[in-house]
């Protein structure tokens, strides 16, 4: 099977400087790896080299399409990453969820609707949230919830998720665990960073120590 | 009417006093403006001094490329001055500036003079040098407060920014609700005293025509001219310099650069 994200030597830099070496991964459709290290470690840096959101060296593909044959904004239509902290995109809920399709990279798709959002809101714990709440009110957990919805209805290939569970209680860390899961049996895949303990069922195991990427079994 | 009273070194030296009476004031409250009153009025002695000198001659000289080299020198320092003006904005705009402002610059004046006015020749220096140095002047500080007011409102959004670039914005898509609070703010001084013309204030072109002794009709109606075109070489200018220079807040891969981190 064809990786839909592959890393080969990739550098993670900031500032100009490598954060993290060596970064290799062959990520399959349906596939979730963990990345794990001590705060600083670089996970972040690592993920936002593989969104092409900070600068990287190496060799970068997804679907068998180099990163540099793909434009930047297409690409991170595929490979989305998910900032922690969670940011709002609008006032209210439904708004914010809608956020993604004003832009051109899905002018052609059609967007979700209520009923979808309201049926994720419900899979994530948070059935009490209405459409048109304000999001200002949302706690950092929420919120953070509701930015992986966002990104998850957004239609995405791979999913680069930081600390999605930080902030969640243990009921709202196994639904968000669990949805990604579903996310990943439909033929995505995700790469979760972290700093607790790995997800259960995650395919591989990574881990940043001294700016080196190492397998961790 | 043969055009304003002339005034002389003597009336000049009259009008200073009133100069001393504001450094004395200074002097005596404690402001420590004193040295500033006194070098920003011997400024003024020199460069308006100057000014005139130079204009008498370029209206002697009767060249076009005369009258368009001044125009061009006008944009380049008004270009510097912008550049100087955008303290925490990304390198690079000087050019950027420079085209936007070239652009607005050189087509209002020109459309104006020859358009609207219809001197002849078009490059008449005794038209074509005030109104380019006005609209040029009034481009300026639009496309200053535009461009000044774009980066930090880019700024405070960093992480608003990151986040659409992340679901696959362009960073255009993730401009725009910046853009518009910067034309906005840059265009808003420019409405207002179009709006408050001639109530609040009589704007500085009327003033000099009427003083020189033009009926007030004609001056009214230049006043009008000059206030439109200063509007549109400030609108024009606003969003040519938007366009150009967004992308200095960007690398090549469409990364955001203005963030901390």
């Amino acid at each position: 099977m064809e990786p839909i994200l592959e890393a080969n030597g990739v550098k993670a830099l900031a500032g100009g400087t490598a954060v993290v070496s060596g970064v290799e991964l062959r990520l399959l459709p349906g596939e979730i790896v963990w990345v794990g290290g001590v705060s600083g470690a670089g996970k972040t840096t690592v993920l936002r080299a593989l969104a092409r959101l900070s600068p990287w060296e190496g060799e970068l593909r997804s679907q068998g399409q180099r990163a540099g044959d793909v434009v930047p904004h297409r690409w991170r239509a595929w490979v989305t990453l998910v900032p922690f902290p969670p940011v709002a995109l609008a006032d209210r809920v439904a708004p914010d969820l809608k956020a993604p399709w004003g832009l051109r990279v899905r002018r052609e798709a059609r967007p979700p609707g209520p009923d979808t959002f309201r049926t994720e809101l419900d899979a994530l714990g948070l059935a009490d949230i209405g459409l048109d709440r304000s999001v200002g009110e949302l706690s950092q957990g929420q919120l953070a919830r509701l930015a992986l919805i966002r990104a998850l209805l957004a239609g995405p290939k791979v999913l680069l998720l930081d600390e999605p569970d930080a902030n969640l209680d243990p009921d709202a860390a196994g639904r968000v665990c669990r949805r990604v899961a579903r996310f990943a049996a439909a033929g995505g895949a995700a790469v979760v960073a972290g700093h607790g303990a790995p997800w259960p069922g995650v395919a591989r195991r990574y881990r940043i120590r001294d700016g080196q990427w190492e397998a961790a079994g | 009417m043969s055009g304003a009273l002339p005034i002389g070194p003597g009336q000049l030296a009259l009008a200073s006093g009133f100069l001393a009476a504001a450094a004395g004031l200074s002097l005596v409250l404690a402001l420590g403006l004193t040295r500033s009153i006194l070098v920003a009025a011997a400024r003024a002695y020199v460069q308006l001094l100057a000014l005139g000198l130079v204009l008498r001659w370029v209206f002697g000289v009767g060249t076009p490329w005369l009258v368009l080299g001044i125009l061009g020198g006008m944009i380049v320092v008004a270009a510097q001055t912008l550049t100087a003006r955008l303290r925490g904005a990304p390198p690079g705009l000087f050019l950027r500036g420079l085209g936007a402002l070239a652009v607005s610059g050189f087509t209002v004046t020109l459309a104006v003079t020859a358009l609207v006015v219809r001197v002849d020749p078009w490059w008449e220096p005794r038209y074509v040098i005030p109104i380019g140095g006005m609209v040029i002047g009034n481009s300026l500080n639009g496309v200053a407060v535009c461009l000044d007011r774009l980066f930090a409102d880019l700024r405070s959004r960093t992480r608003e920014i990151e986040a659409l670039l992340a679901l696959g914005a362009t960073p255009w898509e993730t401009v725009l609700p910046s853009a518009r609070s910067a034309l906005r703010a840059g265009l808003i001084p420019t409405l207002n005293s179009m709006a408050a013309a001639g109530i609040v204030f009589i704007p500085g072109m009327m003033t000099g025509q009427v003083l020189s002794g033009t009926d007030p009709r004609v001056a009214a109606a230049y006043q009008i001219v000059v206030l439109l075109m200063i509007s549109a070489a400030t609108a024009v200018g606003s969003v040519l310099s938007l366009m150009a220079g967004y992308r200095r807040a960007f690398d090549r891969e469409g990364r955001f650069g203005l963030g901390d981190g």
